[in-house]
């Protein structure tokens, strides 16, 4: 019976075309209106060092990978060492790998149970004879792997000609050429195992996108109004810069890479004091040097959005891989007492709420938001349905009639903390801007009053963005007596984890919230009421989101922990593992 | 600059641009200098309060926005230049001025510099150099002279100085010069041509410490004084007449030192997005579709 389901991994070497072969699958799937996500990772090296690739598809929505490989194409089995235990495969999986050489028995490192079947495809062999040369192995290995996995046909060649279409008709009917030969090797040599065949709809297919975190973020942002970007390549957060660097100055936005980070987020300031809607984005180590200018941001009042995708810390890290051990830093990091908001996306999709979501809360209150995305979440392709745009209406700052009568008060005292804010170029309500404390003219002050005053000014903003923003994912039955609490990409485990068990009869629900601060909680304790257990979830070694919580709410009695370092995600079995001793 | 739109339709006295706020800068300081000849700049240019913003760090110098009546942002130490230039480049509309002294712009804040320069965004900077760490009482200054006693080199500096303006020329800076605070008339006249380049306007004014250097330093200066506009061989357009300014032991050349015009960034900006917006005209609803399969 064909799947709904189905996991493929491919791994070899630079050259070999892995990556490739991953986006023609990717962009099959959306054609045919299937959801999927690939998870990319490399080696260190710039060029040829080991790649692999994770790809999950579903018809149902995914927002994580399996534990295990249903099918992995292996080009080589030394690359497939270096990743090990992330290509695990389970009872039943089928491999195809390079056939010419044979690998002799012993020689297959691989993790998991011992594969059913091991198909041994002469690839280069193939490509030679259909080609000329050996370039188009992986076309060859696609051809091959669609054949077994039933992924539609026509739909797989026309994902192939627009990868080539660039590169000129002949390349593009070489890697066709191969392609089919693989297919056919496949259909002479393969024996069908149905439990790894797609189950490809015929009829009228929804459709689909497919994008990155990543882009979904700039685009998000884009939409949203921004039109000033300034930033600093890092890892795993460039192809933001790199995706406005194009789009920007096309809807007359501008968009700077700067020397550094510090400069970056001071750039976003002032732009954003003359009157644009401005971000930046960055990763761990840029946001330590960003922090001084956070506060500077919170205390001067101006909107800024800053994106965080979080890669494994403290210092350089794991640059290539993600965890959630940014959430503290976001949350209290920086010298003062100064209020900002942290809100986290939970997958691809949620990148284009939040982002909008973000734009409209600094502008209204003229606060730092932090989007905390990850680089699981970032690098991750994944076809998904198309957001929805007309949802976005831009905000922008509310401003001050220029009233030449009226002394301007830049910093009034307001019920809501927000005071109307005027852009350079306006007339009679010229002020000055500082991170020095001031009083409600701007004036530089030391008094404790006043400083005593303006904070609370500026904190009292977080209860109106409380009632603002304080959307809450959640899964399961209401009455469940066992709770999961996570955050971010952690939403696509707890989401499975819950649907599994409670098809197995137990009762769990899972709460992902996505304002993580100012956190709403009167709302998050209504969805906690009535449990007995709950289990708090997080990839940061030293507890971060357990922390963030217990200095803004009581945990309900009979609260857990488990969290541990990040660099591999979350995983199903893992959580389900961690839930089942609370039941 | 020649990209601000800013002029006021009637005259407006070099008083009218100050601020309510006295300064609390020591009495004699050379900043009160600077600050007279900005505000009788603005009044020649005739320049619009509401269009102007003044960025600073943190330091003596840096308290300056607070006394002129425009837009200001007395930000943090080191980084005027990168929020000077957002502001500028989300408003070209706006004149915009990043002021700082020695410390905030050599020492924490010399890593701008030189992209300031480089990018040749069309903003002033003034750096008020009194040689000195004045705020925080009498510290080294990274253009403090060899062997000065400070408060942080008790027995004298072992650190050679910097100087910002072969800094500036050695950053392809369009426009370097030096004023003296000490003669405001002269001062004047830099501080007009500097705001009205179009690109990048690095001005270095000396502007004495009287409590931690002496004001025994403006007399010193002012002796040494030797007016560039008056010297028939400094061509401010070659750049061996700067060096050469660079090299001079008795005297301290005023006025400026190199200047040459290329476009400045907005401009290469404005071209830039002119043929990307020409050459793909999707709405931004569209770019969904570039995300199809």
């Amino acid at each position: 019976m064909a799947v709904q389901d189905l996991n493929i991994g491919m791994v070899g070497s630079g050259g070999d075309g892995v990556m490739v072969g991953g986006e023609a699958v990717v962009s099959t799937v959306a054609r045919k209106g299937l959801n999927c996500i690939m998870l990319k990772s490399f080696g260190p090296q710039i060029r040829g060092g080991e790649s692999s690739c994770k790809i999950r598809i579903s018809s149902e929505k995914v927002s994580t990978q399996a534990d295990e490989l249903d099918v992995l194409l292996a080009y080589n089995w030394k690359d497939y060492s270096r990743f090990g235990s992330e290509l695990m495969l389970k009872p039943g999986s089928v491999v195809i790998e390079e056939g010419e050489p044979e690998t002799p028995e012993p020689e297959r490192p691989i993790v998991g149970p011992d594969p059913g079947t091991i198909y041994r495809v002469p690839l280069t062999r193939l490509a030679k004879e259909a080609t000329g040369g050996t370039r188009a192995r992986n076309m060859v290995a696609l051809g091959a792997l669609g054949k077994l996995c039933n992924l539609p046909d026509q739909p797989l060649r026309d994902s192939i000609e627009k990868l080539f279409k660039a590169k000129g008709g002949e390349v593009v009917q070489d890697n066709q050429k191969a392609y089919q030969a693989g297919r056919d090797y496949a259909g002479r040599n393969f024996s069908r195992t149905e439990e790894i065949e797609l189950e490809v709809s015929e009829e009228r297919v929804e459709e689909r996108v497919v994008m990155t975190g990543n882009d979904a973020v700039a685009y998000g942002a884009l939409l949203a109004g921004c039109r000033f970007f300034a930033g600093y390549p890092i890892t795993p957060s460039s192809e933001i810069m790199e995706w406005l660097s194009v789009y920007m100055p096309r809807f007359r936005g501008k968009m700077v890479q700067t020397e550094d980070e510090m400069a970056a987020l001071g750039m976003v300031i002032g732009a954003s004091m003359a009157g644009v809607k401005a971000m930046t984005a960055t990763s761990g180590p840029g946001l330590s040097l960003m922090t001084e200018m956070m506060g500077l941001a919170s205390i001067a009042e101006i909107p800024v959005v800053i994106v965080n995708v979080q890669r494994g810390g403290p210092s350089t890290g794991i640059p290539t891989k993600s965890e959630q051990s940014d959430l503290m830093h976001t949350v209290y990091g920086g010298h003062g007492d100064f209020p900002r908001v942290v809100m986290a996306p939970a997958d691809v999709s949620d990148c284009f709420d939040v982002m909008r979501e973000a734009f409209f809360i600094s502008e209204k209150y003229q606060i730092p938001v932090i989007v905390l995305s990850d680089g699981f979440i970032g690098n991750r392709k994944a076809s998904i349905v198309p957001p929805d745009i007309s949802k976005y209406r831009p905000y922008y700052r509310n401003r001050p009639e220029p009233d030449p009568k009226k002394e301007y008060l830049r910093f009034a005292m307001t019920d809501s903390g927000v005071s109307p804010m005027s852009n350079p170029g306006m007339p009679h309500v010229l002020y000055r801007a500082a991170g020095i404390e001031h009083d409600e003219k701007g004036h530089p002050t030391s008094d404790f009053k006043v400083h005593q005053m303006m904070n609370e000014k500026r904190f009292r903003k977080l209860e109106g963005i409380r009632h603002d923003v304080n959307f809450m994912r959640v899964y399961g039955p209401e009455q469940a007596k066992v709770g999961v609490l996570a955050w971010g990409s952690s939403k696509g485990a707890v989401r499975n984890a819950v649907k599994t068990l409670n098809e197995r009869g137990q009762e769990v629900k899972g709460i992902i919230p996505q304002v993580l601060f100012p956190l709403a909680v009167d709302k998050l304790d209504g969805y906690l009421k009535g449990l007995k257990r709950l289990l708090i979830v997080e990839l940061s070694y030293s507890k971060q989101f357990l922390n963030v919580l217990k200095t803004q709410m009581e945990l309900p009695p009979g609260t857990v922990h488990y969290g541990r370092s990040g660099a591999q995600p979350l995983g199903v079995h893992e959580l389900i593992e961690q839930v089942e001793k609370l039941l | 600059m020649k990209t601000a739109s800013h002029v006021a339709d009637h005259p407006v006295k070099p008083a009218e641009y100050k601020s309510s706020l006295k300064p609390v800068w020591c009495p004699g300081c050379g900043d009160y200098g600077v600050l007279n000849a900005l505000c009788q700049a603005f009044s020649r240019l005739r320049l619009k309060v509401e269009d102007t913003m003044i960025v600073s760090g943190i330091g003596c110098s840096s308290r300056l926005p607070g006394y002129l009546r425009s837009y200001g942002f007395n930000a943090v130490h080191g980084r005027a230049l990168p929020i000077a230039i957002g502001a500028k480049l989300a408003n070209p509309k706006l004149n915009v001025i990043a002021a700082g002294g020695d410390g905030d712009g050599f020492s924490i804040g010399i890593g701008h510099f030189p992209h300031a320069c480089r990018r040749n965004v069309d903003i002033t900077y003034i750096v008020m150099d009194n040689q000195i760490y004045g705020l925080t009482k009498g510290q080294l200054s990274p253009t403090s002279p060899d062997q000065v006693i400070t408060s942080t080199s008790r027995y004298g500096s072992i650190e050679t100085p910097i100087d910002p303006i072969r800094m500036a020329l050695g950053c392809e800076a369009s426009f370097v010069a030096r004023g003296f605070a000490g003669d405001v008339k002269h001062l004047v006249e830099v501080l007009i041509r500097a705001i009205q380049h179009p690109g990048f306007s690095f001005v270095k004014i000396l502007s004495p410490c009287v409590t931690y250097v002496g004001k025994q330093q403006f007399l010193e200066i002012k002796q040494r004084l030797h007016y560039l506009e008056q010297d028939p061989e400094h061509d401010p357009e070659d750049i061996v007449s700067a060096v050469k300014v660079l090299h001079e032991k008795d005297v301290i050349s005023v006025g400026v030192i190199h200047r040459l015009e290329r476009p400045h960034y907005q401009e290469k900006l404005k071209k830039l997005n002119k043929i990307a917006a020409r050459k793909h005209r999707e709405k931004l609803e569209e770019i969904l579709d570039t995300f199809r399969p």
